[in-house]
């Protein structure tokens, strides 16, 4: 390179201070505020192709495993499918009657009747994104009426829910992640508490578990649906590990995810439809407000 | 000349968007924390060999890589800013010293810039995978020979 021998315009060092108050200026705003919202939406939908491009190998070999499978194995699993099907169904008309009873009791009691939820089904790319923080980019976006907060769910449990929209494409976070946090209460006692990330795939905690509380190795917790953002009854963890400690006011509890956090393809995405009438006012317990909030 | 000028820029940029490629791609749980950081290694290639990347244009890079993995913005930024400022200081000796006194500089600078980057990621929240971030380094300062030896080659060419 050449290099002129007196060096005009300012020094690199002073260039250094100038981007590095930058880059802090920028990660400040970025953490506290909403404001470079506009500027992530832009970027993103310009940095996607890549994100999409690197995707396709793994779609590509799903596609072609399922070429090579041969028509005796494709026949074997239609009628494994078919017959799961039929069975679901099955379960489906008990569930709807049920359900209908249910309606009628809610309205008996003068309670209000549970709104259905909307579902959308969507895909997770398969792009590896930062370690620090447990992310997922998935294939629906605004233009197929995806909206920030809604509920990530795979087959079995909650995954996690949507933090940023983008034109084709949204973002997400898991539930492992620390930052996130979802209200739950256990099928079994009824006891509420908070599921919240750990950073590690297959491991939640649980907090704000009274000391009381019955709880026992493979209970299973459900969103209690309190703070407004997660639709209620969504299977969430089953608890792993009880541990009393004397002097403290809550139960150290740990829970497996019932959702396969790091291996769902295929995901959907549920956008809770808040009912009608006033949550009892005992529902509110300390910290229930979700801590997803960047 | 300035056909050849032309060219080293467009070399020079899709080697950056191939780093950046490389760093999202997905790879397998055991094998993942194992990933050389890419793009760093673009960033340090291009400082220290003939000082071609602007520290501007570091710090625009890591803006973009920042995006592309749905980092903190800005963080990526500070670390190849860091990057690029250091080598950009050391680029004029680097090329004369042997491997090795290259290899324990790149292992000095990486720590750096690592370590950055887990302050930055601690202050804002998120857990600190020390485990995969020591087993980064090593793999990135493991694949330097390479990038140095293969880019040097293609480099001299044109």
């Amino acid at each position: 390179m050449k290099t002129a021998l007196f060096v005009r315009g300012p020094s690199q060092t002073f260039r250094f201070i100038l981007l590095a108050c930058l880059s802090l200026g920028l990660m400040v705003l970025d953490h506290k505020t909403s404001m470079l919202e506009g500027l992530h939406r832009y970027a993103g939908t310009l940095v996607h192709p890549l994100q999409q491009l690197v995707d396709v190998p793994s779609s590509k070999i799903q596609e072609l495993t399922l070429g090579f499978n041969d028509e005796q194995d494709l026949r074997t699993e239609n009628l494994k499918l078919r017959a799961q099907n039929d069975m679901l169904s099955a379960r489906l008309q008990e569930f709807l009657a049920i359900r209908e009873e249910n309606d009628q009791l809610r309205t008996l009691l003068d309670s209000s009747i549970r709104p259905e939820n909307e579902v959308t089904s969507a895909r997770l790319l398969a792009v590896s994104l930062n370690p620090f923080q447990q992310r997922v980019i998935l294939d629906k976006g605004e233009s197929d009426g995806v909206s920030a907060g809604i509920t990530i769910v795979d087959h079995n449990g909650v995954m996690g829910q949507i933090t940023r929209t983008y034109p084709f494409h949204s973002e997400g976070i898991l539930a492992s992640d620390p930052n996130h946090a979802i209200p739950v209460q256990s099928l079994r006692t009824g006891d509420r508490g908070i599921v919240v990330g750990t950073g590690d795939p297959n491991t939640f905690k649980l907090l704000n578990i009274p000391q009381t509380a019955d709880l026992v190795p493979g209970d299973r917790f459900v969103t209690s649906g309190i703070a407004g953002r997660f639709p209620p009854d969504y299977p969430v963890a089953t608890v792993t590990n009880v541990s009393k400690q004397s002097g403290l006011p809550f139960l150290a509890v740990s829970a497996k995810p019932l959702a396969a956090l790091s291996r769902s393809k295929t995901v959907l995405l549920i956008r809770g439809v808040p009912r009608t009438s006033p949550t009892p006012s005992n529902d509110s317990l300390p910290g229930t407000t979700d801590k997803e909030d960047k | 000349m300035i056909v050849d000028e032309q060219k080293s820029t467009i070399v020079l940029l899709s080697s950056l968007v191939v780093a950046a490629l490389l760093t999202i791609l997905p790879l397998p749980d055991t094998i993942r924390h194992f990933r050389p950081d890419f793009m760093a290694l673009a960033v340090l290639f291009w400082t220290l060999n003939q000082a071609k990347l602007k520290i501007e244009l570091a710090w625009l890079y890591g803006i973009f890589a920042d995006i592309a993995t749905a980092n903190l913005l800005g963080s990526y930024a500070f670390g190849f800013l860091l990057l690029s400022y250091l080598g950009s200081k050391i680029a004029r000796q680097f090329t004369l010293l042997s491997l090795a006194q290259q290899m324990l500089l790149i292992l000095f600078i990486l720590a750096l810039y690592t370590a950055l980057l887990i302050l930055i990621n601690g202050v804002a929240g998120h857990p600190i995978p020390i485990k995969s971030s020591t087993a980064t380094i090593l793999t990135t300062l493991m694949a330097w020979p390479l990038v140095w030896g293969v880019g040097s080659r293609l480099n001299s060419n044109h």
